[in-house]
């Protein structure tokens, strides 16, 4: 296949809490091609969700990133994200790399319409693009003045003054008119029923599946290059679940994004994916095809993640023993303690993630 | 319907919620969580109740065990088949003061007070969060010990007794018992509430989505636990959830909800196998399968389930249907016999 869109490079992740430091990412290893599909499974706590949530630099404190690189290529130019200032960074979100949540409701501003939530994107990533398109409109010659004055210097202090006081600051209204119907068009796009009615609602007014197409709406709003799902469908409805796959996918076709999906839930991966990462305990055990992994599984923890889905007529198989914590994580390989092929070298050095064929990459002594 | 003896029996079981409006509260609309549902739970069986979320399973399976008070339509828990003959035979000549006294005796609708109370021993129930059912204030050995005081079942030296058995049965030791539930893992707490569940010696255990906030790997622990339990203690579940795949594993029979009425009844095999009613066949059809060599038709329902405050009239399910017919819009199926045990509620199949 094609480059690599996004690489992390030996990436740590410590959450320094009041137990202990939280060794949560342990030199994580991950690359991600363009136009893939890649899926990231595993259980809770094993660092699924952090690992989105760095390869957009927001961790949320007492995390820190300590060491690594995140390589991510933006317009043919490598870039490395660990590096940049905020500024950069807020300019890549949303632009180049988006994120859609896990709980759509707690990721929606209650105090907010849709409209406004979503035109927030618009305002940050392609202010001068609606400015220029206002200014075809038929404007008094003051909005005219104020208008070209935002495109020549948007920071001026005249600006700050007058967007402040009240009726002269109506100009405002003609900016978000323009950017009204280009987020009903993005509504459209999520194949919400009537847009139009949508738009001025707040996310209590939402139902669970509508509320995550506008999540999904504000991720997409700037077609990103790199789409990170966080379990987007795990608090719905297998019904609303099935809706929004399909929404990703066919968005995926038209727009031609990367997503990384993070999930537990195999079924949506063996539907969604092309390959497949499984994390356990901060660190990528096994990288492998969709269909090789299913097929040929080699790490022990995948093969028992494997053995635990329910299968009708058979008996329960599930893992022995507890994730363990990641405060003092087990020396060597992390997955020793629950291994049943445990070996002597396990307990002490930590396995590296070995190519074993072009589509299969595995983190074990055993190979 | 069936000839097996049925531990718990509900007949057009009905529970709706009041709406309130105005400066006087006044009932202005009600909400039909459960809307004439009739099943029969047979003893020593475990029923998986599916449905999505919001289609009133929780609510259905709150009013059977009593712990909300039913609008209209009766209970009866292990009550004799000749009574149950008895009470239907008598329901037709109507105002029949032995109809009311055996209603009185039988009809768990009915209780009140101290014969409510009694009746709950033999019925419990486990939520589906177990950080939010158990009180975080309590130690273990508390938490599991409380129903043997309120139901007067044990003391002292017994109960601390009793609740190490119960909690050794779950997979619980002795150092568990003087901890809080925050101190436990997600899969333990759910023991703890099993455990209290179980410590009465019920007959009936209601589980409401037990395994939905764990992982893959607790769930099939958790699963286990059930299926053990059930042949030791001779245990008949309803197990809720909306999770399909779990149901097949574990229930012997499986009734399909949607919006407050029961739409299709099978054995577990049969449903599975062969759905019949459109919306089952439209849920079955979009589990995700993990198997990623297998590729089929799926039906993708459109628009969401629509509010139980005012159901559509008719089937309730035409305006999402597929084959959608006039009929559908004016008359309400009934439930009805295809043969091998398998009821369902829809015109297509109305000769």
């Amino acid at each position: 296949m094609s480059k690599n869109l996004l690489t992390i490079e030996d990436v740590i992740l410590r959450f320094y809490t009041y137990e202990g430091i939280v060794e949560a990412l342990d030199k994580l290893n991950l690359k991600i091609k363009d136009g893939e599909t890649l899926g990231v499974v595993g259980e809770t706590g094993c660092g699924k969700t952090v690992t989105g949530l760095s390869t957009l630099v927001l961790v949320p404190p007492p995390g820190k990133i300590e060491g690594g690189h995140i390589l991510f290529d933006k317009k043919g130019k490598t870039v490395d994200l660990l590096s940049q200032d905020e500024a950069f960074l807020r300019d890549i979100r949303g632009e180049d790399i988006s994120m859609v949540f896990q709980d759509p409701r707690s990721a929606l501003n209650p105090v907010y319409t849709v409209r406004e939530q979503i035109s927030e994107v618009f305002l940050h990533h392609r202010r001068r693009e609606f400015i220029e398109q206002v200014l075809k409109c038929p404007l008094t010659g003051f909005e005219r003045k104020i208008y070209e004055k935002m495109l020549e210097n948007p920071e001026s202090f005249t600006l700050k003054v007058i967007s402040k006081i009240p009726i002269i600051n109506r100009y405002k209204r003609k900016l978000k008119d323009e950017i009204s119907s280009e987020v009903i068009r993005v509504l459209k796009e999520m194949q919400i029923p009537d847009p139009e009615r949508v738009v001025d609602m707040y996310p209590h007014e939402l139902s669970g599946g509508m509320a995550q197409r506008v999540v999904i709406a504000i991720a997409l709003a700037c077609n990103p290059k790199l789409l990170i799902a966080d379990e987007p469908t795990t608090n719905l409805d297998v019904t609303i679940q099935l809706q929004i796959l399909n929404l990703i996918r066919e968005l995926k076709r038209k727009f031609g994004s990367t997503i990384e999906y993070i999930t537990h839930d195999l079924g949506v991966v063996a539907e969604m994916c092309d390959r497949v990462a499984v994390m356990y305990a901060g660190n990528i055990v096994e990288i492998a095809d969709v269909m090789e992994l299913f097929k040929n599984p080699l790490h022990p923890y995948t093969k028992a993640l494997l053995e635990s889905i329910p299968r009708p007529g058979k008996e329960f198989k599930s893992i022995e023993g507890t994730v363990p914590s990641l405060i003092n994580p087990p020396k060597g390989c992390r997955f020793h303690e629950r291994c049943p092929y445990a070996m002597e070298i396990c307990t002490k050095e930590k396995p590296v993630l070995k190519e074993i064929t072009k589509k299969h990459s595995i983190q074990c002594h055993l190979y | 319907m069936s000839k097996v003896s049925a531990l718990i029996e509900t007949e057009a079981l009905k529970k709706y919620y009041p709406i309130t409006g105005g400066i006087l509260r006044r009932r202005v609309g009600e909400v039909r969580a459960v809307d004439g549902v009739s099943l029969n739970i047979p003893k020593k069986k475990c029923f998986g109740l599916v449905g999505e979320s919001g289609c009133g399973k929780t609510t259905f399976a709150k009013t059977m065990i009593r712990l909300l008070k039913p609008n209209s339509g009766h209970i009866y828990f292990d009550v004799p088949e000749d009574i149950k003959e008895e009470i239907a035979k008598l329901e037709q000549s109507k105002n029949s003061p032995k109809l009311k006294k055996l209603r009185a005796q039988y009809d768990l609708a009915t209780f009140r007070g101290k014969k409510l109370k009694s009746m709950r021993r033999k019925m419990q129930i486990v939520y589906q969060d177990p950080t939010r059912s158990l009180n975080p204030r309590m130690l273990v050995k508390d938490i599991v010990g409380e129903p043997l005081i309120v139901q007067k079942l044990a003391k002292g030296t017994e109960r601390r007794k009793k609740t190490l058995e119960i909690l050794g049965k779950v997979g619980l030791t002795e150092k568990h018992m003087y901890r809080y539930p925050h101190e436990f893992s997600g899969g333990q707490r759910q023991r703890i509430a099993i455990a209290r569940a179980l410590v009465t010696n019920p007959e009936f255990v209601v589980l409401d989505e037990p395994t939905s906030s764990v992982d893959v790997s607790v769930r099939s622990q958790l699963l286990n636990l059930f299926q053990d339990l059930r042949k030791e203690l001779g245990l008949t579940y309803l197990f809720i959830s909306h999770d399909l795949s779990i149901v097949e594993c574990i229930a012997d029979q499986v009734a399909v909800m949607y919006l407050g009425k029961i739409v299709e009844l099978a054995e577990t095999t049969e449903l599975y196998k062969n759905p019949l009613h459109p919306y089952s066949l439209a849920l079955f059809s979009s589990i995700p399968i993990p198997d990623p060599a297998v590729k089929r038709k799926r039906i993708e329902l459109k628009g969401e389930v629509p509010s139980p405050v005012n159901p559509p009239t008719g089937c309730r399910f035409h305006p999402r249907c597929s084959e959608v017919m006039e009929l559908c819009r004016k008359e309400e199926p009934e439930l009805i016999d295809m043969g091998n045990g398998h009821f369902v509620a829809c015109h297509l199949f109305h000769k």
